[in-house]
């Protein structure tokens, strides 16, 4: 479907994604151009911004990272692969935790007509879980994990970042499942299927595309997470934000460290996103979050 | 907030005759999730709220009772008020600009032809990205002495900001940031529902000779509205607990320019580990969330029904 | 040479007395360099003057900060303590900002399951109000004659910040107080002396001896060339006034000169934040005029943009952008680092004083006598401490643990090291520099700096941080309301007088009685 027919509507999107674009693309251009820089590249009198071209980039920031360094090991990347491994279990286990739960719940609420809460009531209280300040959560939650004794595990963590995760899940995949002809189901249900075998054969595969953008999301979101992971961790379970939070605020204007290690960070989530982009599209087009 | 929604959906309608399963599914759908919630929000909910009433210090194991007095003390302090305003306006200014340049690029990004698919993953991009880094990022930018964006003002002509150090800057350059990661939060949820809005409007429209910019306003944006109301929900409630932006580009400066509430519960209690206080200011934001969420449901409400 | 050449016992057997007098040198000389300490290849290390006992099959867990710096050298030396007793070291680590939050958690909860804390001295009242941290007197005692421990190797300004309310519950393995790092070679430039001369009418002061010359030398090079191998916008002076970046304890050494009674006039040492019954003394008009000159210094020679932090203070020293710096010593060993363009050029000396200060107990200025300046060296943090927490199951270990990092031979390394974030604390890390020639320090400098802090350590007027409970709240209400008054968003006098405030009601709802007891206890009187 064309909106736009029209010349200079046309003109003004074009516009809008240019400079769109540009705003988008620059930090992130800064970004990694600072973590090739040499410190003299950062502390110059003006700024550098295209390598080879106004500055020789170097690998050492990187290699600070990813190679141990000699003397106390200014890295600060501590046990980078484990750190990462931490990082990944936590989003992977809490991702598909989420989307398991929140696949049901979201189709239980396209599906049925509850009575006494009605569909609705219960989906803004789902959504309302969300509005508690972490920063008053963690402490709770540490007493709580102290209490099970699941304190600095990744256990830990995937609990907590699947609560955070579920209720924007099943506001995502609801509407998805509402968009989802539902006369398959109810044929299929005629034939003798039960209410499971018409969710786990026709449903859940018509909703795929949907249920990766759902995991897609909870796993970012789970990645990037840091004060339940700052405050819930200690070494065992510590994740990757945890650790450059530390470092940066020690290292004060060192920037072409910081880029380096902001980049390191970064990049899983671009990765996640690229591999699966085909599904984002797609499924961002079938569903859209309605009220 | 746990709202006083129990586990009851166990009266099931007199529906699903003939599949004897059908009743159960009901709830084997459903209460795993809201058991999930309930089991992990019923303790903190409770604990954080006993909190409020109790004065528990740095160097104390127990936890006193205290009354009111933790209330008395968050309303008696200037800072907590201007923490109230600023986090309001934040919110306000950051939703209404991120909605309105969303809406923008969504439309746009509708509108081109080619290569449309690449484009969206790239403007996904900031949304993606860890709010720590990304903070960094735009620490680097806003530098007052080397950063490109005082570069870019000095090509033309105009004296360097002293962003993160400003009064209003400050506050300027966390929207900035904020609306560079969160617009295409927005912009996708926005193009996501025009691509399921029904084409067939359209077709009639235009074939009675609706201009593009009528279509835009008569049928694309009415159309869009719940929508657009449902995503800025979620955005505003996430806008109001804005907290790592914070953390890593101003620590809430200069002065208190930048103490959003979430900010500001941590600095003052969590930090010096006052967490009765904490614990009030938390609930404060609770009570003011809520206060605007219910808002919005009253607008849902009013949308369902002219529907 | 081969690494592991290097870290060869020497044959030596040594004595306390000749650790003491300089034996440890020659170990350290063969020893302390910075490649020595890659962690993989530390198994040997420096020799330790003594025995450590076995401990074999004991974990001991170290909770402390974010490396490299403070963790590092706790980690770097981990495999020769495992080598000679036995024990494993497992090193814990949380970010700065929320170390003490997470300290507080760990002990009123007791998880973690830590044996040794390595976090502020300050915090010492926090712990043991929970009976978290054990005192260390009977190891003391029974270790008097150790030559590991060295107890008489420690000055009494360390012992002092060791102990809390009579007992010992904090163990320094690093010296944090301030002092000034100045261009020593500019301000003995004759061109720039006479310079100064035509400019202002006065002598060049090399260094400045009390704030008001600082103030002045730092505005005169403010923008001005004075060293043309950097190409940078160059000014006097560097601080840090950010929220968050320990900006607090930089005004310290402003405000002392003015607001701090010399000793022998006082009730005690130190008085400084409040007086001993927890009246604030940060709204007198001693205090306040150390603010005013703070924020004068900052408007008029300081780095523009007003975005420091705690790490531009060392990094616009050693780029050679700024002038002179109040700080913890890193600058020192920063100075001799990789990014720096300023070896060897960097003097040290005690933070300058002040001709006159203000007596809190009469209300009155009081003069100094003529050619006399009154100095008021402050502690900052006070220092990185070992602690053993109540539930470590091994205690004989942890202590072991901190007397092996803290004995001379490996504290001589890590105090030069540009890298481990300590700075001198034993009398002999000013006696046998060959460690810092290693790393790149001239003899002459190393030793200055080394005097210049162990000199703030021993001063009779020097100024411990405050040592009691709540003090991240105090802290976090002066941080406030000084950088109000840096942001000129309220006058010193006004932002003072609402520090005043905040400090009175933190007081009252911590309980005043409980807190003048407290505060008693750091200042060593009742």
């Amino acid at each position: 479907m064309e909106l736009a027919k029209s010349r200079p509507l046309r003109v003004v999107y074009a516009g809008v994604l240019i400079l769109w674009a540009v705003f988008t693309l620059f930090p992130l251009w800064w970004t990694v151009v600072t973590a090739f820089k040499t410190q003299s590249a950062v502390t110059g009198a003006t700024p550098t911004f295209l390598p080879w071209i106004d500055f020789d980039p170097t690998l050492e920031p990187m290699r600070r990272i990813f190679v141990e360094t000699e003397g106390y090991g200014v890295s600060g990347m501590g046990n980078l692969r484990k750190l990462a491994m931490n990082s990944l279990i936590a989003a992977l286990c809490s991702g598909l935790l989420a989307v398991l739960l929140g696949t049901s719940a979201a189709y239980a609420l396209s599906r049925f007509q509850y009575q006494r809460w009605k569909n609705r009531d219960i989906a803004f209280w789902l959504i309302s879980q969300r509005m508690f300040p972490p920063i008053a959560l963690v402490v709770p939650y540490f007493i709580l994990f102290n209490f099970l004794d699941i304190l600095d595990t990744q256990l830990a963590l995937i609990l907590v970042y699947t609560g955070m995760n579920l209720p924007l899940i099943v506001w995502l995949l609801r509407d998805y499942f509402r968009d989802l002809p539902v006369e398959l189901e109810e044929a299929s249900m005629v034939d003798g299927s039960t209410r499971y075998g018409a969710f786990f054969r026709i449903a859940l595969p018509l909703a795929l595309p949907g249920l990766v953008v759902a995991f897609l999301f909870a796993f970012v979101f789970a990645w990037n997470e840091f004060l339940f992971a700052l405050t819930l961790t200690f070494e065992e379970a510590k994740t990757l934000p945890v650790q450059i939070a530390g470092n940066v605020a020690l290292t004060g204007p060192r920037y072409w460290d910081i880029a380096a290690q902001g980049l390191v960070v970064m990049v899983p989530p671009l990765i996640v996103a690229l591999l699966t982009g085909r599904y984002i599209i797609r499924g961002l087009t079938l569903g859209a979050v309605k009220y | 907030m746990a709202g006083p929604v129990a586990v009851q959906t166990a009266r099931v309608a007199p529906v699903a005759k003939g599949h004897r399963l059908e009743r159960s599914a009901r709830f084997v759908f459903l209460v795993p999730t809201v058991a999930y919630l309930l089991l992990l929000g019923i303790f903190p909910l409770l604990f954080s709220l006993y909190l409020v009433f109790g004065s528990w210090q740095a160097g104390t194991k127990d936890i006193s009772w205290v009354g009111l007095d933790n209330i008395r003390r968050l309303i008696e302090q200037d800072r907590f008020w201007n923490s109230l305003t600023l986090t309001i306006t934040f919110v306000a200014l950051v939703t209404a600009v991120e909605l309105l340049l969303g809406t923008l690029v969504a439309l746009s990004l509708q509108s081109a032809v080619r290569s449309r698919n690449w484009l969206r993953l790239a403007y996904t991009m900031p949304m993606l990205l860890p709010p720590i880094a990304v903070s960094y990022t735009w620490r680097m930018l806003f530098d007052f002495n080397r950063g490109p964006i005082n570069y870019f003002l000095g090509l033309v002509g105009i004296e360097p900001v002293r962003w993160l150090a400003g009064q209003k800057s400050a506050v300027i350059a966390v929207m900035i940031a904020d609306i560079w990661q969160w617009t295409p939060f927005i912009a996708l949820g926005v193009l996501a529902a025009l691509e399921s809005l029904p084409a067939e409007l359209y077709e009639a429209a235009v074939v009675d000779g609706a201009s593009a910019g009528s279509l835009l306003r008569d049928i694309t944006l009415p159309l869009l509205q719940p929508y657009i109301v449902a995503l800025v929900a979620l955005r505003a409630i996430d806008a109001f607990k804005i907290f790592d932006l914070v953390y890593v580009l101003t620590g809430g400066g200069p002065g208190t320019a930048t103490e959003f509430l979430g900010y500001y519960g941590y600095v003052v209690g969590f930090r010096p580990f006052n967490m009765g206080f904490t614990a009030s200011v938390a609930w404060a934001m609770v009570i003011l969330m809520s206060i605007i969420f219910f808002i919005f449901l009253r607008v849902f409400r009013r949308i369902e029904q002219e529907a | 040479m081969d690494r592991r050449e290097r870290w060869v016992r020497p044959p030596l057997t040594l004595t306390r007395r000749t650790v003491l007098k300089g034996g440890i040198g020659a170990v350290v000389a063969t020893t302390a360099t910075r490649a020595g300490l890659r962690s993989g290849a530390a198994q040997e290390g420096p020799a330790l003057p003594g025995e450590l006992p076995r401990f074999d099959g004991v974990t001991l867990r170290i909770f402390t900060q974010t490396g490299p710096f403070i963790s590092g050298p706790a980690k770097a030396h981990a495999p020769q303590f495992e080598q000679l007793t036995g024990a494993k070291v497992e090193v814990i680590e949380a970010p700065f900002a929320e170390l003490f939050p997470k300290a507080q958690q760990v002990a009123v909860t007791g998880s973690g399951d830590f044996d040794i804390l390595l976090v502020s001295n300050t915090w010492v009242a926090d712990f043991v109000n929970l009976n978290y941290v054990i005192p260390f007197d009977d190891f003391i005692q029974q270790d008097l004659e150790d030559a590991i421990l060295a107890w008489d190797d420690i000055p009494d300004g360390i012992k002092a910040k060791d102990s809390w309310g009579g007992k010992t519950y904090a163990f320094i393995v690093d010296n944090d107080n301030h002092s000034m790092f100045y261009r020593k070679d500019v301000l003995s430039d004759p061109q720039w002396q006479e310079a100064y001369r035509n400019e202002t009418g006065e002598d060049l002061p090399n260094p400045p001896q009390t704030l008001t010359e600082f103030v002045k030398v730092a505005q005169f090079f403010t923008g001005k060339d004075w060293d043309s191998s950097v190409s940078a916008d160059k000014y006097g002076f560097v601080t840090s006034v950010t929220r968050g970046a320990q900006s607090f304890w930089y005004c310290y050494p402003w405000a002392a000169q003015y607001a701090v009674v010399p000793a022998d006039k006082a009730p005690a040492q130190g008085i400084f934040l409040f007086d001993p019954d927890m009246n604030p003394l940060v709204n007198t008009e001693g205090f306040v005029r150390g603010i005013t000159e703070y924020v004068e210094a900052i408007k008029t020679a300081h780095k523009p943009g007003l975005d420091t932090v705690r790490g531009d203070v060392i990094s616009e020293v050693v780029s050679g952008r700024a002038l002179m710096a109040f700080d913890w010593g890193d600058i020192g060993p920063a100075s001799v680092g990789p990014d720096s363009v300023v070896k060897g050029k960097i003097g040290f000396a005690m933070v300058p004083g002040a001709t006159e200060y203000f007596d809190w107990q009469t209300g009155t200025w009081v003069t100094m006598p003529e050619g006399e300046i009154h100095r008021v060296p402050t502690h900052a943090f006070n220092g990185w401490s070992y602690y053993i927490t109540a539930q470590s199951q091994n205690p004989e270990a942890a202590w072991a643990w901190i007397k092996f990092h803290a004995s001379a031979p490996i504290s001589a390394i890590d105090v030069a090291s540009p890298d481990s974030g300590y700075q001198p604390w034993r009398t002999s890390h000013s006696e046998n520099l060959q460690a810092w020639v290693e790393v790149g320090w001239s003899e002459e400098d190393a030793r200055s700096y080394v005097q210049t802090i162990l000199d703030v350590t021993n001063h009779p007027n020097a100024v411990f941080d405050p040592r009691i409970p709540g003090a991240a709240r105090y802290q976090e209400a002066l941080e406030l309301h000084l950088l109000r008054a840096v942001a000129e968003e309220a006058s010193p006098q006004q932002a003072m007088d609402d520090c005043a405030t905040d400090f009175n009601s933190i007081t009252d709802e911590l309980g005043r009685d409980n807190q003048i007891a407290a505060y008693k206890a750091h200042l060593g009187i009742s």
